[in-house]
């Protein structure tokens, strides 16, 4: 690995990070137009950030260190992960970029996040946390089983970094029924994995009803802050994820200026059309009942089973 | 109206009670009166009694008769200090004990008070937790508390816990009957004022006539207030569906009709324009006409809004949600919106008409289903007939006066009047002209048993939702 690739390198990790309130803004515009509402402006997650970060905290009398302890985990799992994740460069920490491990630091982030929702020692806590993890047991098998088809499909072992760049060097050949139903389960779980409707209102205040928030309502200040932006964060990685596995084409794999400024450009209006498409998602579904959640979810862990049956039997 | 009080004796009341009962009447208010008088006021359909009895040392308990009088009789030993048997009976409002009672006559000593504590719930058991929730809430909605023991996420009990905005209005009514109160009655439940202050008016006018002008102005008003509430409470679906595209359309609406009562009363929530004697302002014909103009435009804005939330995402989670059987719905004694979902077809308007309903057209939308859909359904469907209602209303009106003095003897007064939340019953006692004893009975108070009836067997997540589709006041409830 050469130092120009360590920097692009780190270039696109801080370019993720930097970005990720930005999607959020967007996400929320698109929304607020479809509703034909002015809405805030895309720049308000930053605002709020700011805000947050040069708030004090205020924290229960009820809690341990561990509660002061989750955000920095929660920031830096997701740390980590725009680091090996390819965004607009598919040369990244190679080894390090394994699916499974993606995965499971997704894993992680919501386990410690769990933990922080029951340490706050509320009621809401505890009944998002228990929400959450009902959750998740159904979305990692859909999430790796989707990944794990784009993997095999691309014959590229499992580094991200290799998978995406084998994807593009198929050409259309890739777009195939697998790559379809893979994107299509990949979707749904990204929808669950970030607390969007039908999983979880974003917006809601009703305490009773909430998942992703109920769990971080004990935090407030810098730890609140460090929440947002990981979940935040955790959105824009997913759709990085869904841009450089399931829509390589335009990424760049050498860090040639050329081809890394036509990436650019390409992966950001990629990631322009995904918030569209999350809002679009967002605007026509009403959240689901509770104990419906499971069929959605069964419905993504289908089509990836789907997506990995047809890579061998067509 | 005045009323005809039938004065029994304490011993007969029970027979006399249970007679009526079952005759098919409903006990609409029990309230009592400083110095050992108990009033029953009755309804059936479009016949309305009065019973009155005087005790000595305890009371007599009807609550063998009815489950409704139960509620009473605790609100009546709450307030004030009413025995019904030895034992003391659990608060049910106010939740404070303290030397007297807050509606005893005299001073009040608040400084004694000591809040009581919401008994533990009954379901108990391993894998049973209790969750506490409010009086603070994250939304801006007013103050109550809750307690739900569940297993998992289904509710198995829920009890409420009410009474932090207690004002004493019924307290601070007794005052003399030339005293315009109709600010204060106002102030019983914002969202109702228009209704609070027709039934304070109606009593107050129980000697004379007012213009026709100004009962068609009432009615326009209570119609205005009937509409802006329950389309707030259809939105309100869709906006805790997360269902956001009709959730801000719905909005928008509201807005607009909230701008219309500006225009028309120079209040958003049409505060100020009752008075007892007719109204305090005339409405301008240019006013009325632009009233008019606007509700052809809102027809077709409330068409567009049900066909978007004609949608199946949003019925799976309306359908078969918080289903108040039309059983619990009569012994409880549900009113309004609420029993018509669950297919009890009364409505105050048509039964027993004031103002100007009784030439009037207008249907009684009723459903059987009793679950939250049924209930938004009958909301929109009145949105539907207030703006009919308010357009026959604008083509009959006819110029005149529209307010005169106000005039009432002494005895007894009740009024009934159907506010967007059911049946409002406001009762009084007038002697030597002063008010001797004020009583409200806002629907509310009667319709959050059948929000305790509706929410066990549902999931907690479903709980704001059957909240919102029940649209309980708590300054109604609390008084």
């Amino acid at each position: 690995m050469t130092p120009l690739e360590v920097a692009v390198e780190l270039g696109q990790a801080l370019l993720l990070v930097l970005i990720s309130p930005l999607m959020y803004g967007l996400v929320s515009k698109f929304k607020a137009l479809m509703q034909r509402r002015v809405g805030p402006s895309i720049l308000q997650p930053y605002r709020d950030l700011r805000k947050l970060f040069s708030r004090n905290e205020v924290t229960s009398k009820d809690c341990s260190w561990l509660f002061r302890g989750i955000p920095y985990v929660c920031m830096a799992s997701m740390l980590v992960l725009a680091l090996v994740v390819p965004f607009i460069f598919t040369g990244v920490l190679a080894p390090f970029g394994d699916l499974v491990t993606v995965v499971y630091i997704f894993t992680l982030y919501r386990f410690t996040m769990v933990l922080g929702g029951l340490e706050g020692g509320s009621t809401f806590g505890g009944m998002g946390s228990s929400r959450e993890l009902m959750m998740s047991v159904l979305i990692e098998p859909a999430l790796l089983i989707s990944i794990a088809t784009i993997a095999v499909m691309s014959g590229a072992g499992t580094d991200m970094g290799s998978v995406s760049e084998a994807i593009v060097r198929m050409g259309l050949a890739a777009v195939s029924p697998a790559l379809i139903l893979a994107a299509a389960s990949f979707l749904i779980t990204l929808l669950a994995e970030n607390a969007r409707i039908p999983f979880d209102n974003p917006t809601t205040h009703l305490e009773l009803t909430m998942v992703h928030e109920a769990m971080i309502l004990e935090y407030s200040g810098r730890g609140l802050a460090m929440m947002e932006l990981s979940s935040m964060m955790r959105l824009t990685i997913f759709m990085a994820m869904m841009s450089s596995l399931f829509l390589p084409w335009g990424i760049a794999y050498e860090p040639d200026p050329m081809s890394l400024s036509v990436s650019l450009i390409v992966t950001l209006a990629k990631m322009l059309l995904m918030a569209f498409v999350l809002a679009l998602a967002e605007s026509i579904l009403c959240k689901t009942r509770l104990f419906k959640t499971p069929n959605l979810l069964t419905v993504s862990f289908t089509l990836s089973l789907l997506a990995m049956i047809s890579l061998y039997i067509l | 109206m005045v009323m005809d009080v039938m004065h029994v004796t304490q011993d007969c009341v029970h027979d006399t009670v249970s007679g009526y009962i079952d005759d098919g009447y409903s006990i609409m208010t029990m309230f009592a009166e400083e110095g050992g008088t108990i009033d029953i006021v009755m309804r059936r359909a479009d016949s309305v009694v009065a019973i009155s009895y005087d005790f000595t040392q305890y009371a007599t308990p009807l609550s063998d008769i009815t489950w409704c009088s139960t509620v009473y009789e605790r609100l009546m030993s709450e307030m004030s200090g009413v025995r019904f048997t030895d034992s003391e009976m659990d608060p049910i409002v106010y939740r404070r004990k303290g030397d007297g009672h807050p509606l005893q006559k005299g001073t009040y000593d608040r400084s004694t008070e000591v809040r009581v504590p919401l008994p533990r719930n009954r379901t108990v058991g391993n894998d049973i937790f209790e969750i506490p929730v409010g009086p603070v809430h994250a939304g801006i909605i007013e103050p109550g508390h809750f307690r739900f023991s569940v297993a998992g996420e289904t509710v198995i009990e829920l009890n409420p816990s009410l009474g932090f905005v207690h004002r004493g209005i019924e307290r601070m009514m007794e005052m003399p009957v030339t005293t315009d109160s109709s600010r204060l009655v106002e102030r019983i439940s914002g969202d109702t004022c228009v209704a609070n202050c027709i039934a304070y008016s109606e009593m107050m006018e129980s000697d004379i006539d007012i213009p026709e002008r100004a009962r068609y102005i009432r009615t326009i008003l209570a119609e205005m207030e009937r509409l802006y509430n329950h389309l707030g409470a259809v939105t309100g679906m869709c906006t805790d569906t997360a269902f956001n595209v009709p959730s801000f359309a719905g909005g928008g609406i509201l807005e607009k009709v909230l701008r219309m009562n500006y225009g028309l009363t120079r209040h958003r929530m049409l505060m100020n324009m009752v008075v007892p004697g007719g109204v305090r302002r005339d409405v301008p014909d240019t006013r009325l006409r632009e009233l008019d103009d606007f509700m052809m435009i809102l027809k077709f804005e409330i068409e567009e809004l049900e066909s978007m939330m004609d949608n199946p995402y949003l019925a799976d989670r309306l359908e078969t949600t918080g289903v108040l059987s039309e059983r619990d719905a009569r012994i409880i004694g549900a009113t309004g919106p609420i029993a018509r979902a669950s297919g009890i077809a009364s409505d105050v308007r048509k039964e027993l008409p004031y103002e100007m309903y009784g030439e009037l057209g207008l249907r009684v939308n009723t459903s059987v289903k009793g679950d939250v859909q049924a209930r938004t359904w009958v909301r929109s469907e009145e949105i539907s007939d207030s703006i009919s209602i308010i357009h026959q209303c604008i083509q009959s009106m006819k110029p005149g006066e529209t307010r005169v003095r106000p005039k009432i003897s002494d005895g007894f007064h009740c009024s009934v009047v159907e506010a967007p939340r059911g049946e409002l019953v406001h009762c009084m006692t007038v002697r030597d002209g002063n008010i001797w004893r004020y009583n409200v009975r806002d629907p509310s108070f009667i319709n959050w048993f059948g929000m305790c009836h509706a929410v066990p067997g549902n999931v907690v997540p479903d709980f704001p939702l059957i909240n919102k589709s029940f649209g309980l006041s708590y300054s109604g409830n609390d008084l």
